[in-house]
């Protein structure tokens, strides 16, 4: 299981890379983000719930209410531009982020 | 489900000033989920309710969220109020006090004496004044809640932007009292100075 502290800072480039595939709602980003990372990494869902908000105050996400299902609404979240911004240049860090520690490590580029 | 519900609105005291409406229900909507998922794989209803609620125990994160949106609001509020107070005195300031002294320069004129403009300093003084405690009670707060938000070099330059019209304004009032007939000239440059100040602000705050 992967430590939380390290992906902390990679939690919301996460949610959007979920959201920008297509509109979903709490639960079903937490299982996806389980079932993405075959169950090595799992987001508590207090801290889900942090990073939505986060997106939301940020205006990285959307958030409306879907049809009722099992008695009751679901709220739905959509990424908006500025968030795909926002993606875009999370996954330009990412790689720059990636190329400095793997020199450090003296792992070579393109490594699986 | 009740015990949910229950478990949300005793996290709910810790800050009651919160928009918790909204951060409530989607809260629940994500307890309910897992325990609907917990019950699909087998759980019995007692231990995926136990399990749901000890997942949720750590708060922290969430709060941390809330307090600031609090902050932030909160913030934005007094500022607004501040500004519109600032505003409206500085217009005040030259209007109201300008037009007394132009009417008591034509009493002054009529008696031949020129006395008659001290009054003038009544009005004068007391905007100066009101304006000054608007000024300062404004930057406390920006200070107070700055310190908080940690925008503090932004603080630093609106603080100089606030001294150099305060500045300006207070020049334009002395002018405007030794030559009470140029308050026409004048009156549009405070004016449009606080017009520019107050925009500027509002659209610094929504980038």
């Amino acid at each position: 299981m992967l430590s939380s502290d390290i992906m902390r800072g990679y939690n919301e480039p996460i949610i959007l890379s979920i959201l920008i595939k297509g509109d979903n709602y709490g639960y079903e980003i937490l299982k996806e983000i389980t079932s993405t990372t075959s169950e090595i990494y799992s987001m508590k869902e207090a801290t889900l719930y942090a990073v939505i908000l986060r997106l939301k105050k940020r205006d990285y996400i959307s958030s409306y209410k879907g049809d009722i299902s099992h008695g009751r609404s679901r709220t739905y979240y959509r990424i908006t531009s500025k968030g795909k911004m926002y993606l875009s240049e999370m996954k330009k860090s990412w790689h720059e982020t990636k190329s400095i520690i793997n020199r450090f490590l003296d792992i070579e580029e393109g490594w699986q | 489900m009740r015990k949910f519900e229950e478990f949300i609105n005793r996290k709910a005291m810790q800050f009651p000033n919160s928009d918790w409406a909204e951060t409530q229900h989607e809260l629940l909507e994500i307890m309910e989920d897992k325990y609907e998922d917990l019950i699909k794989s087998g759980m019995k209803s007692d231990t995926a309710i136990d399990r749901v609620i000890s997942d949720f125990q750590d708060f922290g994160e969430i709060y941390d969220e809330l307090e600031n949106k609090d902050i932030r609001t909160k913030y934005d509020e007094l500022m607004d109020t501040y500004t519109q107070k600032t505003f409206f005195t500085v217009l005040g300031m030259f209007l109201i006090p300008g037009l007394i002294l132009v009417i008591l320069g034509s009493i002054a004129n009529l008696m031949n004496s020129r006395i008659i403009l001290f009054w003038g300093l009544i009005p004068v003084c007391t905007s100066i004044a009101y304006f000054v405690y608007l000024l300062v009670k404004r930057e406390s707060i920006k200070s107070k809640y700055e310190k908080i938000l940690e925008s503090k070099s932004e603080s630093r330059l609106r603080n100089t932007q606030t001294v150099l019209i305060c500045f300006t304004i207070a020049s334009m009032i002395v002018i405007d009292y030794i030559v009470a007939d140029s308050i026409l000239i004048i009156l549009p440059i405070p004016i449009a100075t606080a017009v520019f100040y107050l925009i500027k602000n509002k659209v610094e705050r929504t980038l």
